[in-house]
């Protein structure tokens, strides 16, 4: 902003002189003149005075521009329409500099910005609330991050009926960040978070069952997704005698006395995944991208869930009508063996229908010798880094790995199967050889081995059935920053 | 005239008397069952749109005098005014 100070000093000056000239000039009997200027008699106190009234109005004038100065560093100029951009950008710097705290007050900016200039409801906010978000998360500042996420999904609801698509992707990110808060080990209220991000996505189904109708094809990956926090929810149960209805329930206070004990909480995460995973199976049937294929791979999605839940002998099963399948359709055994022989570590990380994609994606995955896994987090262990990078998380460095081999041995539980659910691998790691580890702790062998074993990996088949031992190398990646620890060994 | 000897005689008594029994355990489905409750799945993608009190919770009950668990579906709401007039006539019988 250019600097008019000394402008406005010599208006203000020459004005009062000329208004203390004029007033002298009114005069009907002029005495004591010292001369005549313009035609105007001066009187002899004039300049004197002309010059007391400057210097009185001089600091004045002097102290409003200052204050103009101090107001302009201390608050910043919300009125200004591209600020906003320049503040997220600067955020984003802050951000990718692990600088959170400055990044948090650029972004809360940022929000102030955009509200001034586009409206307290403007969709403007949704990005800049993310960010802010992120930069709550990694702080762990979770009584500030509430705030924000409800404020995030309320000006998100007032795009459900604008644009359901534009509502729709946003509350993808907004899942996403309950589900980095929830993943996070300094956070003691996971499963408060889990359960948000699940019932985000529930919302999600009902907002499209709703526009596009109950058999829409939108719904499968939704409900996938709500699949797979199930699965998350579980390792969270699988450590837990009891689960309280505040645990169950999104809110933080309690509602009631309601328990589950941890059997039944499994049994119900296990039966609404089996569930939903039917339901995407006839989703797929009755629409225009049903074939034989797709439906044999819904098949392995369900015999996948059955292994996660130790329920090897139904997933058995599944997996050899999923195979019977695909050969009926003209696949080569060669191609099943080839695909059912690799090793990978469940759940799938999306729902992907198309045999052929799905194929494709295995034999990349496998091209890399050793196997390559990202631990997600502590709270959850045995869990890979969801697809997508989570915020948050993102920020923290990853730079724990260790590389082992090991024999994976199919357990024959058949006989003790019965109608409760467990979280045992069916395949067994065994015969740990540790190769090498960064960085080069000792404690870290015998952590990382105990997370490897508890990986669920698909059965191994050739010809429809479970092959004998293998054995894989894997490079374990992990937080170092939090360790390879297990969490129930942390509490 | 055939001659129907007694052994035949109890195995006929003893089949018309199971039929019988199972007669009599067979109902109207639309009277015992008015509406299907909901599935698990169902109830928790009506929970995540309502209030807390507003949310359902059903679960497999053993009922007094049976061993064959039902499923029962409560509204959070019912289950805590239920627990608190309980509390409060124990409450009284105790003072």
């Amino acid at each position: 902003m250019p600097d008019y100070r000394f402008q406005r000093i010599l208006i203000f000056t020459v004005s009062s002189a000329a208004l203390l000239v004029s007033m002298g000039s009114t005069g009907n009997k002029p005495t004591a003149t010292v001369g005549s200027f313009m035609g105007i008699n001066i009187h002899k106190h004039m300049p004197v005075l002309a010059l007391a009234v400057s210097l009185l109005l001089c600091p004045a004038v002097l102290a409003q521009n200052t204050q103009t100065k101090v107001a302009e560093t201390e608050a910043p100029n919300h009125f200004s329409q591209p600020q906003f951009e320049i503040l997220m950008d600067e955020g984003r710097t802050l951000l990718e500099n692990n600088l959170f705290t400055e990044a948090e007050k650029v972004f809360a900016e940022a929000v102030q910005n955009i509200k001034i200039n586009y409206g307290l409801d403007s969709p403007f906010q949704l990005p800049a609330v993310n960010l802010l978000g992120k930069a709550l998360i990694a702080q762990g500042s979770w009584a500030a991050l509430d705030r924000q996420l409800a404020y995030f999904e309320w000006i998100n609801d007032s795009n459900y009926n604008k644009d359901i698509e534009v509502y729709l992707r946003w509350t993808e990110v907004l899942s996403r960040l309950y589900l980095a808060a929830a993943a996070d080990i300094n956070n003691s209220a996971n499963a408060h978070y889990l359960v948000t991000a699940k019932n985000l996505n529930w919302r999600a189904v009902s907002a499209i069952e709703s526009t596009f109708g109950e058999q829409s094809l939108r719904l499968a990956p939704w409900l996938y997704n709500i699949v797979l926090i199930h699965y998350y929810q579980s390792s969270i149960s699988n450590r837990r005698f009891l689960t309280s209805y505040t645990y169950k329930s999104e809110s933080s206070e309690i509602v009631s006395g309601w328990a589950l004990g941890k059997s039944e909480s499994l049994q119900k995460s296990y039966g609404i995944g089996k569930e939903l995973l039917q339901r995407i199976r006839v989703l797929y049937r009755n629409s225009n991208l049903a074939n034989a294929e797709s439906d044999a791979v819904n098949l392995i999605y369900r015999a996948d869930w059955d292994v996660l839940f130790g329920k090897s002998r139904s997933a058995l099963n599944l997996y050899n009508r999923a195979y019977v399948a695909l050969l009926t359709t003209g696949l080569s055994t060669q191609e099943l063996d080839g695909f059912f022989s690799r090793a990978k570590v469940l759940p799938e990380q999306s729902l992907e229908v198309d045999w052929y994609e799905l194929n494709d994606s295995a034999q990349a995955a496998n091209s890399t010798n050793p196997l390559s896994f990202t631990a997600w987090s502590p709270v959850f262990p045995a869990t890979e880094l969801p697809e997508k990078e989570l915020p948050g998380l993102t920020s923290r460095r990853r730079n724990g790995s260790a590389l082992f081999r090991f024999d994976l041995v199919p357990q024959h539980r058949n006989s003790t199967e019965v109608a409760g659910v467990n979280l045992q691998p069916d395949m067994k790691a065994e015969n740990f050889q540790f190769l090498s580890s960064s960085p080069d702790w000792e404690s870290l062998e015998t952590q990382v081995q105990k997370e490897i074993s508890q990986l669920h990996f698909r059965p191994r088949l050739q010809n429809g059935r479970v092959m004998t031992n293998t054995t894989i190398e894997m490079d374990y990646s992990f937080y170092l920053e939090e360790g390879p620890s297990l969490v129930n060994e942390l509490r | 005239m055939k001659y129907i000897n007694s052994n035949s005689f109890g195995k006929f008594a003893l089949i018309t008397t199971c039929l019988a029994l199972l007669a009599s355990c067979a109902v109207e489905p639309e009277k015992s069952n008015p509406r299907k409750l909901p599935t698990d799945a169902e109830v928790e993608q009506y929970n995540a749109s309502v209030e807390a009190d507003e949310r359902i919770v059903c679960r497999a009950e053993r009922q007094v005098r049976s061993n064959i668990p039902r499923r029962v579906c409560r509204l959070v709401r019912d289950i805590e005014e239920t627990s608190a007039f309980h509390r409060e006539q124990l409450g009284r019988v105790l003072r």
